[in-house]
């Protein structure tokens, strides 16, 4: 029978002789891992090899030709995406990006290092495509795939977020995000994903959205944010869904619409929409704005998407508006045009309250709400008692996605400071292009592998406590519906006292509507800090 | 003499010492980077463990107020809570100043001015510590449950009410929007 170990020896397990990183696998202990995906959820999108299977048990059922169907998955990506094959061969092991990963940051564990994450695949290319590495073996960095190999993939792909912060400091540009997205895939090909991307993949593609919740039920919970709204502000308004001939279809992720505190922020929207009188409808087919397709393969990102432009065409709107969300828009700004394009039966978005024409949507035809709201109070057209808000000491989260996917950083401050009297950033190096992921994105925001996100999400954490500390923070603002679900869980465990608001809800609060009654609380049901008049301040 | 005056002057080789024991818990590459970043938004783990290290020592050679204790105590408990260590190995920190002390004091107790019961009452300091962890540990273990509860119920708490499945208190939130 084993001894007790001493407190030194439980302290010291690292400082005894180890094996190399390829001689090392995963230990796939209870909580260590997301579900694996359900049969059901993969056969509904016609992803093959579904199977009930456990990462805890020995045998993962693999399908029989199991290999075959890796080495030509690999090869049939390597041909397809030139950027593959440059990521595959040019990283010269600089370790620039080694410390720039949330995971490994918070995790300390080598293989979370990007470099040992892309070293992952890239050794099994060497090993199994190039000639050096099939003759020099592992002294030219390559490995054969096997079972383990397989397994570490599961572990480590699903352990990165594709939040891109790495390809920030590599000199080469390599971006371990879409090293990442080809691995899932080739993973998703033996039909080995975790079920919080396949069911939700397959829901969405089946209902609309991620929850699987049917039109009534969409309709039926925007009818209540209209109650809600009326009984903050006095003002009735009148969405329409489905609706033939408007001017803009808006289409935003469903956490908006069901998961809180992102609800606040859709009657945001749709106090402001009412106000300036945009023609505007919602579908309750193109139901949801997230794209979880983007987290299983190319392909099936693509048959997701593709709603978005049929119910524009269907529908006969001019051009499309879009909310808050973070890996939406990296597919709609980044795929979407070479995806499901051209939008040639669109027209180039066009505010018709300030006129002013959208150029850089000008082929996607899809507009990013926080522009489109920064542009309206630019052009002074919104009139906004910021004081309702006062209570609130805001910073702001830069989202992986909009900032690192799309360069979009000074309209969202912009609107927040019209809207918010008391703002102050972060430090400079967890902000703009080098911000620090939520912890939970690319489909990781599950519950049942919190703690890896508790410690990805450590570094932004420790950036809000910063600013919590030093100028009292106690709200973080954010432009992603996964952000606001995940960031919220974030703070209750490392910052406690800081809530999370999307930047629509604040808009919400500081909009003065014409005909309201004198608010008494903000969206959330709150008092609204002190008694100051509306009369015209701040506008 | 007491243990504590004894290593007093030597705080800052003793805490140097105590974070390199703590990083050498991590693999090489990570227990290096630990040490050598010096930015507390580059290296969270490491500077906020050096500078909560720094509190507790100050504390324990000082008042030992539980109250200035529990804070640092909790920054580090808090990130050893979900780096997916049994309970058992991230504490093992708190024990190593014990080894630590000895290794210090090598002479000192060899010309005999330490006494066995100074030894003891040191002894004694430092599993006071460590039983404190232990109550940090289950704290944050337990708000690992609670927000995880949360989030589902954030998640959905919507449909449900509307769907009646949960009633809320009739009048409660129209009384908060009323008054
Ligand atoms: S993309 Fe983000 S999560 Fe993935 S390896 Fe790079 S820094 Fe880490
Ligand atoms: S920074 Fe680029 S080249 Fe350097 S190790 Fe990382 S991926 Fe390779």
């Amino acid at each position: 029978m084993a001894r007790l170990p001493k407190p030194s020896e439980l302290g010291l397990d690292h400082a005894l002789p180890k094996k190399g990183w390829m001689d090392t696998s995963v230990d796939f202990r209870s909580g260590t891992w997301s579900h694996p995906a359900r049969a059901k959820n993969l056969e509904a999108v016609g992803f093959l090899n579904g199977r009930e299977w456990s990462p805890a048990n020995h045998d993962w059922k693999l399908p029989a030709n199991w290999k075959r169907i890796v080495f030509e998955g690999i090869r049939e990506r390597l041909e397809k995406f030139r950027s593959l094959r440059i990521f595959m061969d040019v990283c010269v092991r600089c370790g620039a990006c080694a410390d720039k990963c949330h995971f490994y940051l918070g995790s300390g564990d080598p293989k979370n290092m990007p470099v040992l994450r892309s070293e992952l695949l890239r050794s099994i290319y060497r090993g199994e495509f190039t000639l050096a590495g099939k003759i020099m073996g592992r002294l030219a960095g390559a490995r054969k795939l096997t079972e383990s190999v397989v397994k570490e993939w599961f572990y480590y792909f699903f352990q990165c977020t594709e939040c891109r912060r790495c390809s920030v400091f590599c000199p080469f540009g390599i971006d371990t995000a879409e090293i990442t997205m080809i691995a899932r895939e080739l993973l998703n090909l033996l039909g080995l994903n975790i079920d919080w991307i396949a069911g939700s993949v397959a829901n969405c593609y089946h209902t609309g959205n991620h929850l699987g919740i049917q039109p009534h039920a969409f309709k039926d919970m925007i009818d209540f944010f209209v109650d809600e709204i009326e009984a903050v502000s006095g003002v009735r308004i009148e969405p329409s869904f489905n609706r033939k001939g408007a001017e803009v279809l808006f289409i935003t992720p469903s956490g908006d619409v069901f998961a809180d505190p992102g609800t606040y922020t859709m009657m945001g929207y749709l106090m402001l929409f009412h106000e300036i009188g945009l023609d505007y409808t919602l579908s309750t087919y193109a139901s949801e704005g997230g794209n979880f397709g983007m987290f299983t393969s190319h392909e099936m990102m693509k048959r997701l998407n593709s709603k978005m432009y049929a119910e524009a065409r269907r529908l006969g709107v001019k051009w499309m508006l879009g909310g808050e969300c973070g890996h939406m828009w990296r597919a709609v700004n980044q795929y979407m045009d070479t995806m499901n394009g051209p939008a040639d039966f669109l027209e180039v978005p066009k505010s018709p309250v300030t006129g002013t024409v959208f150029e850089n949507a000008s082929s996607t035809k899809m507009v990013h709400i926080v522009e489109f709201t920064a542009d309206l109070i630019k052009n002074g057209k919104l009139k906004l008692h910021s004081g309702r808000n006062n209570n609130l000491v805001m910073t702001y989260h830069d989202s992986c996605n909009t900032s690192r996917g799309m360069g979009f950083f000074e309209e969202p401050r912009y609107v927040i400071k019209s809207v918010c009297n008391n703002f102050y950033e972060m430090p400079r190096e967890t902000i703009r292009e080098q911000t620090f992921c939520c912890g939970s994105g690319s489909g990781l925001n599950n519950d049942e592998f919190i703690e890896m996100r508790m410690r990805g999400g450590l570094p932004r954490a420790n950036a809000v406590r910063f600013v919590q500390e030093r100028h009292g923070v106690n709200a973080l603002s954010c432009i992603c519906a996964i952000d606001r679900s995940a960031l919220t869980t974030l703070m209750d465990y490392w910052v406690p006292g800081v809530s999370v608001y999307g930047v629509h809800e604040l808009v919400g609060n500081a909009l003065v509507m014409q005909g309201e009654t004198e608010r008494k609380t903000d969206l959330r049901g709150e008092p609204l800090p002190g008694t100051e008049a509306v009369e015209d301040e701040d506008i | 003499m007491s243990i504590e005056n004894l290593l007093l002057p030597r705080k800052k080789e003793l805490l140097e010492s105590w974070f390199d024991l703590f990083t050498r818990a991590y693999a090489p590459e990570a227990a290096a980077m630990l040490k050598r970043e010096s930015n507390r938004f580059a290296n969270p783990v490491g500077q906020t463990t050096l500078s909560s290290m720094a509190d507790i020592l100050d504390e324990f050679f000082g008042e030992n107020r539980m109250d200035e204790i529990l804070l640092p105590l909790d920054r580090i408990i808090r990130i050893r809570a979900v780096q997916d260590l049994a309970p058992s190995r991230a504490l093992a920190f708190v024990f190593l100043l014990k080894d630590l002390a000895r290794r210090f004091m090598d002479t000192d107790t060899t010309q005999g001015k330490v006494e066995l019961s100074d030894l003891a009452e040191f002894d004694a300091r430092v599993d006071g510590l460590a039983l404190a962890a232990m109550d940090v540990y289950s704290k944050c273990r337990e708000t690992l449950h609670e927000i995880r509860i949360n989030e589902i119920k954030n998640r959905t708490n919507r449909l449900l009410l509307r769907a009646r499945v949960i009633v809320e208190v009739p009048g409660c939130r129209s009384e908060s929007l009323d008054h």
